[in-house]
């Protein structure tokens, strides 16, 4: 071998043992937080499911399924489960069908540049830099202080147990435009200009040219949004939380809620966390695979550009 | 006059296909949602001035007169009480606040520099297979669905001592997963490979590299990431109801306070005037980069964040 081919080689050694440094250096806090917080945490979330911890000595011990059990039994006979599944499934809905159908809408409208788009923009953009527990109070106190003063109202839609879940429902779309107008208005700017153009001369109108062009081409973005809203499904708890801390109704339960108040009620004893680690791991497991089918078929089946 | 002609046939047009009825509907839907934002804030502010008879009296109309206690009461109650170590500590609102900025700005600055030092390895050292792997690990854990992880994390946190600890919360933050990573790594990715292969002609290392050329083009994306994982800090509150019950934030106090029983701040315009509180330092903020937060166009190659 050459004199001149060994100290390349050399070179590139030296270079490449550089370069492993500086990657091992610049990767290594955040790879370490990524094995023990994400790796570590969801490991031990199932090993954790097979256990019970005794809160006067704080030692867990192996517990075979006992709390796959008692969460199938729980199933069969706890109403609870029932309002909460049903309030978990309208909240999905509502956020699928009528957040994005109106953010999608909405978006058309500032991509299109229309009248007084940018202050509009500005305007709904705004609950989402906010505090949940600012928006909530001041929805809360003028849905229950505002209203029945305007409109003569005995009491407010939220003191009302008839109507408190669609007011909490309505918060929840009311607050939850700002980053998906962004993403969507920012979307549909890829869409060709010339292919708009040329609809435009062929005598498309707006809802045709929404209909037939912008969404085909936003639809893996789409995609995007409806998989995040549905892997959401178990961890939704509709802002409960920032408007009655762990005294909410039962009726109003989510499965989010219910599992964020256990979590947070039980944090100092670490009493019952078996339990709700292999109710994580169940609603996991269910989750996933729907997760993944509705991506796939969406993908595969839904309107394309061309 | 022939331009003039032009010019009107122009304009018509342009009305012809802007008012449709499609874009009329739009137009008022979306005027009377920016309205229902807008009135409940202003109602909001106006009524936190208001004497809390004058409130009983008239909820509607303007404070007469503007009444400034209420914030003077607010800032007084906004305290709250936590375990520290066998006994308890009380924090004001200039403690949690202090605490608040901390972490808010501690956790984004991780945030960002986390995403973008792992993103910025991931595209300039492609080839690697650790890359491959990070890459994939990002996607992979953006379309997995985990529920209920809160139990282990505390479970974890606790057995490496770092519970209830502002450490701990910032160390939950060094995370490189999201789509934010994705938006640094196609800005990494688009980069001219002249500006590596001129530095290093030049002499420069991989460190020069990265804080000397790489880093001040990216300014302007950290600079967004950041602001917008502050914003999301500041309001968090589930990080002291969670995992640090004894560093309680600005937002964990107002959690507190809007629950809060206390016969000195149970009146709407007590409980406005706290929100207002916590509102008006994210609210400025909002103000002075609006136009860089919402015109920011943080793009992901061909998808935009």
């Amino acid at each position: 071998m050459g004199k001149a081919k060994e100290k390349k080689i050399a070179r590139t050694i030296r270079r490449n043992w550089k370069d492993w440094v500086f990657y091992a250096v610049i990767v290594c806090i955040p790879v370490v937080q990524f094995c023990i917080m994400y790796l570590g945490v969801n490991f031990n979330s199932l090993i954790m499911s097979f256990q019970t911890y005794d809160v006067n000595t704080g030692v867990f011990s192996w517990n075979g399924f006992h709390n796959y059990i008692d969460f199938f039994e729980m199933l069969g006979t706890d109403r609870l489960w029932l309002t909460m599944l049903g309030n978990s499934t309208i909240a999905f809905l509502v956020a699928q069908f009528i957040t994005k159908t109106l953010a999608i809408f909405f978006s058309y409208y500032m991509f299109k540049k229309y009248f007084g788009y940018k202050v509009l923009r500005i305007i709904l953009f705004i609950p989402s830099i906010i505090s949940t527990l600012v928006t909530v109070v001041v929805f809360a106190r003028f849905v229950d202080g505002a209203l029945p003063a305007l409109f003569g109202m005995e009491r407010g839609g939220l003191s009302n147990p008839d109507t408190t879940f669609f007011y909490i429902l309505f918060y929840n779309v009311w607050i939850a435009f700002g980053p998906s107008l962004l993403v969507y208005s920012s979307a549909m700017n890829d869409v060709p200009p010339a292919v708009t153009e040329a609809a435009k001369l062929d005598g498309c109108g707006s809802f045709r040219e929404f209909w037939n062009i912008i969404f085909p081409n936003i639809w893996s973005t789409y995609v995007v949004f409806t998989v995040a809203t549905l892997a959401t499904y178990f961890g939704n708890n509709l802002n409960l939380y920032s408007f009655y801390g762990p005294n909410a109704d039962t009726k109003l339960y989510t499965f989010g809620y219910w599992l964020f108040r256990e979590t947070e009620l039980n944090k100092a004893t670490m009493d019952n966390y078996p339990f709700l680690s292999a109710v994580g791991v169940c609603f996991t497991m269910i989750l996933v695979p729907i997760v993944m089918l509705i991506r796939k078929c969406m993908l595969k089946f839904g309107p394309r550009p061309d | 006059m022939k331009l003039l002609q032009v010019n009107k046939a122009h304009i018509s047009y342009r009305l012809k296909t802007v008012l449709t009825p499609f874009n009329i509907i739009l137009f008022i839907g979306l005027v009377l949602f920016a309205l229902s934002l807008l009135i409940p804030f202003i109602w909001g502010l106006l009524t936190s001035f208001k004497y809390r008879l004058d409130y009983a009296d008239n909820a509607l109309g303007f404070p007469n007169p503007f009444y400034w206690q209420n914030y003077a009461d607010a800032y007084n109650n906004f305290k709250v009480t936590v375990p520290f170590g066998a006994s308890s500590a009380t924090y004001t609102l200039l403690g949690m606040a202090v605490n608040s900025v901390i972490f808010s700005l501690g956790g984004a600055l991780i945030q960002a520099f986390c995403c973008a030092f792992v993103a910025y390895a991931v595209a300039k050292f492609s080839d690697y297979k650790l890359s491959k792997l990070l890459y994939l690990v990002v996607i992979v854990a953006m379309i997995l669905p985990i529920v209920g992880a809160q139990t282990s994390e505390i479970r974890i946190l606790n057995g490496l001592g770092l519970y209830n600890t502002m450490f701990g919360v910032l160390f939950m933050k060094a995370s490189f997963l999201g789509t934010y990573f994705l938006v640094f790594h196609a800005f990494f990715r688009g980069l001219p490979k002249d500006y590596f292969e001129a530095a290093q002609l030049d002499g420069a290392g991989n460190f020069s590299i990265l804080f000397r050329l790489v880093l001040p083009m990216a300014r302007n994306i950290i600079f967004i990431v950041t602001l917008l994982y502050f914003i999301g800090n500041w309001n968090d509150y589930n990080v002291t109801l969670l995992y640090a019950p004894s560093v309680p934030v600005l937002s964990y106090g107002l959690y507190e306070f809007n629950l809060s029983n206390n016969p000195d701040i149970t009146s709407t315009p007590h409980k406005l005037a706290g929100a207002m509180i916590v509102f008006i330092p994210v609210f400025v903020l909002f103000c002075a980069f609006s136009k860089k937060l919402i015109e920011g166009n943080l793009t992901m190659g061909g998808v935009k964040e």
